[in-house]
């Protein structure tokens, strides 16, 4: 089975650089990393990945206008994406059943048992 | 002395004629003062003839017709007091005459004895002794209208003192009720604003902590997988950190939530299911802690305003907070009940405050247990923001605070108390809507 390719989009560069390490351990996924979300269309539609981990809060472009910016790509608005955010507590995200604005939601911090869920659980949607 | 140029008026009453003529001749046979003797034969014309007036004194004979012994002495001087009376007395009766003369007559005469000198000067003496008895007697009386009038005075003074002291003591509660107000509002507003500024931190600092801690959660968790975990040391060190970890991210999960108590999203919702889904929530809890619950929950629809997360966190906390005070097992009691509000403030027991009016209608709820209770001298400081004393087994002391804070967005009350018999009580109280 093909290596399931993400893409997380983070301002934190050393969260990016965790989870992939973490994700690419388990030797199921090819892990990108991008910081900046005025960059993240070129990449999305370069790497062309399986799921986006999306960070909300970024100081150029941030989740919510990316998110926005996909919608209007035929080829990127089927892309899943997950936001995931140190601005809600995991008790927001359990109480709205960890969707906001029609979008799967993961708070930081989060385990790699968590996140592996997480993403499972969105690609097969 | 008796001096006087006008005739004074002698009534003679006295039923012996021979006596009374003899009397009567000794009377104007006196030099220096004119008698003007009268003579009467018996008791009854003799009042009549008092009743005219104009008598200076009454030489009375006990024995008469209509009336005999000490009786005709006490008729006469029930009816003339003023009037000085001379007893005249035969020999064998001068036990009565004294008698007479200790209930009020002025003097007695031994009819046969008496001579122009002793009767003249008996009847001197008599006027003037009455004279100065009446003269006596309105000197006392004056004396006494004067204390009477000075114990008026005196206890109308009393009376106005005791009204000033009533005064004052009135103004004085009033004034430490005042004070007491004002204290209270001092402690809310600082309170108040204290909440604002850890509201507004809140957002700001919950961003910057969580990412770096969401960095070390994931290096944690790849050490875990990748390091050897059989080395004990390892293990334990690398458990101790992502136990700070967390711990640190509850601290931060408290302050949002802290901070989100600002935005509510109130409905008209059933204040009893609120707390029994609370209570189901934490069912295993009690159960952990062989925790009893006496639940006294009415069955009727109580309806409040109130955001339905938020207010399901309140009791939460609360409950949770009674759980660990009585982690050895204890008994809890959650009781709600329909209350109106009295003039006289909360008839739970609280002051008047400016929450409620009298005839408000609330919602309480009574979270009772028989823990440990709080010392005395931290009681007003469980609600301030990171005041905990379960600081060793991971408390933030945030509980309360959300707690108050999401309680006063809903308009409402809580209370936190010892109790008597030891444990704590903690009131919630909202108002109700139809
Ligand atoms: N039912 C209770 N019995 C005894 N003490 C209590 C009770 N409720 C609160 N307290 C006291 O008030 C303090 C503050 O409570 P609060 O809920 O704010 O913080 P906490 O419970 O210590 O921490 P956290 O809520 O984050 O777990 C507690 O540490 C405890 O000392
Ligand atoms: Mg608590």
């Amino acid at each position: 089975m093909d290596k399931k390719k993400i893409l997380v989009i983070d301002d934190e560069q050393d969260f990016g650089k965790m989870v992939k390490l973490n994700l690419e351990d388990t030797g199921q996924y090819t892990v990108r990393i991008e910081d900046k979300g005025a960059n993240a269309i070129s990449v999305t539609k370069e790497f062309k990945p399986d799921l986006i981990l999306l960070d909300i809060v970024m100081p150029d472009v941030d989740g919510g206008e990316v998110v926005h910016q996909m919608k209007k790509e035929e080829e990127l608005k089927d892309i899943p994406v997950v936001f995931l955010t140190a601005i809600v507590t995991e008790g927001e995200v359990d109480s709205q059943r960890g969707v906001i604005a029609g979008y799967p939601f993961i708070a930081k911090p989060v385990s790699v048992k968590k996140l592996i869920s997480s993403i499972e659980e969105n690609l097969t949607k | 002395m008796y001096v006087n140029n006008n005739p004074v008026n002698v009534l003679l009453i006295e039923d012996d004629l021979r006596v009374a003529q003899l009397i009567e001749d000794m009377l104007l046979a006196v030099k220096d003062v004119k008698f003007q003797p009268e003579s009467i034969g018996s008791l009854g014309p003799g009042l009549d003839r008092l009743k005219k007036g104009n008598i200076a004194v009454v030489l009375l004979d006990l024995s008469l017709p209509d009336s005999k012994g000490i009786d005709t002495f006490l008729k006469l001087y029930a009816q003339f007091p003023d009037v000085p009376i001379v007893i005249l007395t035969g020999f064998d009766d001068e036990i009565l005459a004294a008698k007479a003369v200790r209930q009020g007559a002025q003097d007695y005469l031994v009819k046969n004895q008496a001579d122009i000198m002793v009767i003249g000067r008996a009847i001197r003496y008599a006027i003037e002794r009455k004279k100065g008895e009446k003269e006596l007697r309105s000197a006392r009386n004056q004396l006494e209208e004067r204390v009477k009038e000075r114990t008026r005075e005196l206890s109308e003074v009393n009376e106005k003192l005791r009204q000033e002291v009533k005064e004052h003591r009135k103004s004085q509660t009033a004034l430490q009720a005042a004070y007491s107000e004002l204290k209270e509002a001092q402690t809310h507003l600082i309170q108040a604003a204290k909440m604002q500024v850890v509201g507004r931190l809140a957002s700001g600092v919950a961003h910057e902590v969580k990412n770096p801690l969401a960095v070390i959660l994931q290096g944690i968790d790849y050490f875990q997988d990748k390091i050897d975990t059989s080395n004990e040391n390892i293990d334990v060190t690398l458990q101790c950190m992502k136990k700070a970890l967390l711990r640190a991210d509850d601290i931060v999960k408290g302050l949002l939530d802290f901070a989100s108590a600002s935005r509510l999203e109130l409905v008209r919702q059933n204040f009893n299911l609120i707390i029994r889904n609370s209570l189901l929530l934490l069912k295993h809890q009690f159960d952990k802690h062989k925790i009893r619950i006496i639940e006294d929950i009415g069955e009727d629809s109580v309806y409040v305003m109130a955001d339905k997360n938020k207010m399901e966190q309140v009791f939460i906390n609360i409950l949770l907070n009674a759980v660990k005070a009585m982690s050895q097992g204890g008994t809890l009691k959650i009781k709600t009940y329909v209350d109106k509000i009295s003039g006289v403030g909360l008839a739970i027991g609280s002051r008047k405050d400016d929450i409620f009016k009298p005839g408000d209608y609330v919602a309480v709820c009574e979270i009772e247990d028989t823990g440990t209770g709080i010392a005395e001298d931290i009681l007003d400081k469980v609600f301030d923001p990171f005041f905990t004393t379960t600081h060793g087994s991971g408390g933030t002391g945030l509980g309360l605070s959300i707690v108050k804070n999401i309680v006063q967005m809903h308009k409402g009350k809580i209370e936190i108390d010892n109790k008597k018999d030891g444990g704590v009580k903690v009131s919630v109280i909202l108002g109700v809507v139809s």
